[in-house]
């Protein structure tokens, strides 16, 4: 698969992801498309080195670190846990948000990458990021 | 009349509407409301049980919170914050005294099954767990499912999901199945509310035509 077609695929997930927003499964594999439009830019860009290629377009695009661990699938992984939403977030709160989390002591079940350090970040806006990163690379 | 007060354990005085089926009731049902209290749809979800042959009630649960709190503004806005903030004192325990009053109000049409939708879901599920004289428990979307998952009904329970319900993953609901395999639990092709026909954007016929068959069969196993 070609780069502009790898990303295509890889938007394609990112958008589904979004649309089923509490889904681990369709996020990570969101990211594994992301990882692997990374290497069908190696193979456009015909660098001979692709672990050093990689490593360069993560220095340039640091977007794409979280996913690119991620899709690694070797100590950062996908959790599902409740966020505490705070009282002024609430008029921009989705209905089902909303409903939700006005009987679960205002939390909010969120995806978010675990990281090895025990950081936590919002899967969504992270392959978001990730993908914008990726497409002005192709640019 | 249709509206009036029922009286908790702890003498707590809560509002409550009541619907009568045409002659000797076939059993009692308690309709649990979403977050926006008995408003004119939960009140045609009780009247719609009643022409089912149920003596059927909804309570205010949210009358603890805010007194008489019901409203038909389903957009999201800052009425939001009001609500929530309110909702900081919410406690399901002494919710759930509030609907073992309605059972026994309603107990008066013979076994009661309780129903529930979002909230009224979740606690479905808190309250066929506390047992509180019902014989049966049908509830739907009830949003987070780990706070629940771990009580075990005492009372035959069933249980409606939609698929894509952004406020429940659906990994959880698979996780409440394995939890549960005596509880049933259905998912259907549908978003969150979808049962609610006062939002044409959450309402699919098709979806809540086949749960609200379910639970009506289930009722009519379990209450009469």
């Amino acid at each position: 698969m070609n780069a502009t077609a790898a990303i295509a695929t890889a938007r394609a997930a990112v958008e589904a992801a979004r649309a089923s927003p509490q889904s681990r499964k369709k996020a990570m594999l969101a990211a594994l498309l992301i990882d692997a439009a990374v290497d069908a830019l190696f193979e456009m860009c015909g660098e001979s080195d692709v672990l050093a290629f990689r490593a360069d377009v993560c220095a340039r695009a640091p977007q794409l670190r979280p996913v690119l661990d991620l899709a690694a699938i070797d100590g950062t992984s996908l959790v599902l846990e409740p966020v505490e939403v705070d009282i002024r977030d609430y008029p921009a709160l989705g209905v089902e948000d909303f409903m939700v989390s006005l009987y679960n002591g205002r939390t909010v079940p969120r995806v978010l990458i675990a990281t090895p350090d025990a950081r936590r970040i919002d899967v969504h806006e992270a392959l978001s990021a990730a993908l914008a990163a990726l497409e002005a690379e192709v640019r | 009349m249709p509206k009036l007060t029922l009286t908790s354990a702890d003498g707590f005085k809560f509002n409550a509407y009541r619907a009568d089926p045409e002659g000797k009731p076939r059993g009692g049902v308690v309709v649990i409301h979403e977050v926006w209290g008995i408003n004119k749809w939960v009140r045609s979800v009780v009247d719609r049980f009643a022409r089912h042959g149920y003596l059927a009630f909804a309570p205010n649960l949210l009358d603890r919170v805010s007194f008489g709190f019901e409203s038909e503004d389903y957009a999201a806005g800052s009425a939001y914050a009001t609500m929530a903030d309110k909702m900081r004192a919410f406690d399901f325990k002494k919710a759930l005294m509030d609907v073992e009053a309605t059972v026994k109000a309603a107990s008066e049409g013979g076994k009661v099954g309780i129903t529930g939708y979002c909230f009224g879901g979740a606690t479905t599920w808190r309250a066929a767990h506390a047992g509180l004289g019902l014989s049966a428990a049908s509830g739907y979307y009830g949003g987070g499912i780990p706070n629940y998952v771990d009580l075990e009904p005492q009372v035959p329970l069933e249980m409606h999901y939609g698929d894509a319900d952004s406020g429940i993953p659906l990994e959880q609901v698979e996780a409440l199945k394995a939890r549960h395999p005596n509880v049933g639990v259905y998912v259907y092709h549908a978003g969150h509310g979808f049962c609610n026909s006062d939002r044409p954007d959450k309402f699919n016929e098709d979806a809540c035509k086949k749960a609200s068959a379910r639970t009506l069969e289930f009722f009519h196993k379990h209450l009469g």
